[in-house]
């Protein structure tokens, strides 16, 4: 028997049947799904970076830190860079999958993963999605706090003038409590410096209404275990430019 | 299903006939068993008898996957892909690797590589037949197959694409490397050849 028959055979004994087209088009359609989620979740990740890396107090901590490239190597968002890497792969791998995605040669679809993820990352920033993932990630994951976001850790050394926390209470605007990401209390005191102060300036937009439950960070002078004297005082991330009160309306 | 049925009948017509009626597969069978026979062959060292039984079951993917064939491919470069692929998956699971080369390799074949090697015409053409081979067997899996699709095969870099699934310009660098790599092979076995 020739094979063309022991095929045939094997077809109508087995009841072999051709797949539906419909399987075809669906499995079309999900590879397109999965490769459009790669790319937002890419694109979500670049925001995230944007926001990371435009909230970084490169100003503050350029005036205490003795290596401006170790600075910005300590303080680069590695979760967000490689997941960003992980995802360009995979839509990369899941393009490859659609119909005519092999012919584009790896380097034409990794440019264009990455131009397309930088362009969407933006409109997110813009819509502050950058800023929210960064702090629900934050305030679900400790790990995430304590691991991702290594500024937030550089804020917590009082001996070097930098303290971070939730404001506690407050006796009147320029004396609070603040408990510290490390759960420590201080008794922290606003004083007007001089010198300091017009270094800063432009990095507060305007007053900042200190009220409890407020999260903060503030350059200035450990006095003792338990007082802090505060010279400016700049929101803390979470609490991102998106979330900020209005700054007051200027009389006409 | 008589010859004169599949005669004359483009292999799209058979597809959608196939689909129709299954009969009209054998058809498609009669036209690809041979090529795709020596193709497996080729790049395999399998045995006739298992060659058979993965031709049969490339037929048989083939067959339950004929509505997703793309008609803006052709025909046969979506078969040779479901064999490329069944035969990289063969080895994967045999756990074995081509080791042995069967092919003819024919005198049109023996231009063909002639003249893209530039290898000189005093050579002998049994003797450079037989080496060929041998050298085709020692080139990697992947420098290997583009040889025998382009030159055994006889396919363009637009349909070996589609077969392996890479971009035009991969499959035109492979084939360079491939080339390089038998010319490699040729001097160190003693074939002299001027600089390609």
């Amino acid at each position: 028997m020739s094979l063309g028959k022991d095929i045939l055979k094997i077809i109508k004994k087995d009841k072999v049947e051709p797949k539906a087209k419909w399987i075809f088009a669906f499995k079309n359609i999900i590879t397109w799904l999965l490769g459009i989620l790669s790319l937002i979740i890419s694109s979500l990740a670049v925001s995230v970076i944007i926001h990371i890396i435009k909230n970084n107090d490169y100003l503050f901590f350029k005036m205490i830190h003795p290596s401006p490239l170790g600075l910005i190597i300590k303080t680069l968002p590695y979760f967000w860079i490689i997941a960003l890497i992980i995802f360009i792969i995979a839509a990369r791998y899941i393009l490859k999958q659609t119909k005519k995605g092999y012919k584009l040669e790896l380097y034409k679809i990794i440019i264009l993963s990455i131009i397309l993820s930088i362009v969407l990352g933006n409109i997110f920033y813009i819509l502050g999605v950058g800023s929210n993932i960064d702090s629900s990630f934050a305030k679900k994951s400790p790990f995430y706090n304590q691991m991702m976001r290594p500024r937030h850790l550089m804020w917590l050394q009082e001996d070097r003038g930098m303290i971070a926390g939730q404001i506690i209470s407050l006796s009147d605007p320029d004396h609070f409590i603040l408990e510290d990401f490390n759960h420590k209390q201080w008794q922290v005191i606003k004083i007007e410096n001089e010198i300091m102060r017009p270094k800063f300036e432009k990095m507060i937009p305007f007053p900042l209404n200190l009220e409890p439950g407020l999260e903060i960070r503030a350059l200035g002078e450990k006095i003792n275990d338990q007082i802090f004297h505060a010279f400016i005082i700049k929101p803390a991330p979470p609490f991102s430019k998106s979330k900020m009160p209005l700054p007051p309306k200027k009389p006409f | 299903m008589e010859e004169k049925d599949c005669l004359d009948k483009k292999d799209i017509e058979l597809v959608q006939l196939s689909l129709e009626n299954q009969d009209y597969f054998l058809c498609i069978v009669k036209k690809y068993e041979i090529p795709l026979m020596r193709y497996i062959r080729r790049i395999t060292n399998i045995n006739f008898e298992d060659a058979e039984d993965l031709l049969q079951e490339i037929f048989i993917k083939a067959y339950t996957n004929l509505n997703g064939f793309d008609p803006n491919l052709k025909f046969s470069s979506w078969i040779y892909r479901i064999a490329h692929n069944e035969v990289i998956s063969s080895f994967r699971k045999l756990k074995v690797r081509p080791e042995k080369i069967n092919s003819e390799i024919n005198e049109d074949v023996l231009k063909k590589i002639k003249s893209d090697l530039n290898i000189e015409k005093e050579i002998d053409q049994k003797i450079l037949g037989e080496k060929l081979n041998q050298i085709i067997d020692q080139l990697n899996v992947k420098y290997k197959e583009v040889i025998i699709l382009k030159y055994l095969e006889d396919k363009t870099y637009e349909e070996i694409s589609d077969i392996i699934k890479k971009p035009t310009n991969t499959v035109g660098t492979l084939i360079n490397r491939a080339k390089k790599q038998l010319n490699h092979i040729m001097k160190k076995q003693n074939i002299h050849l001027p600089k390609l």
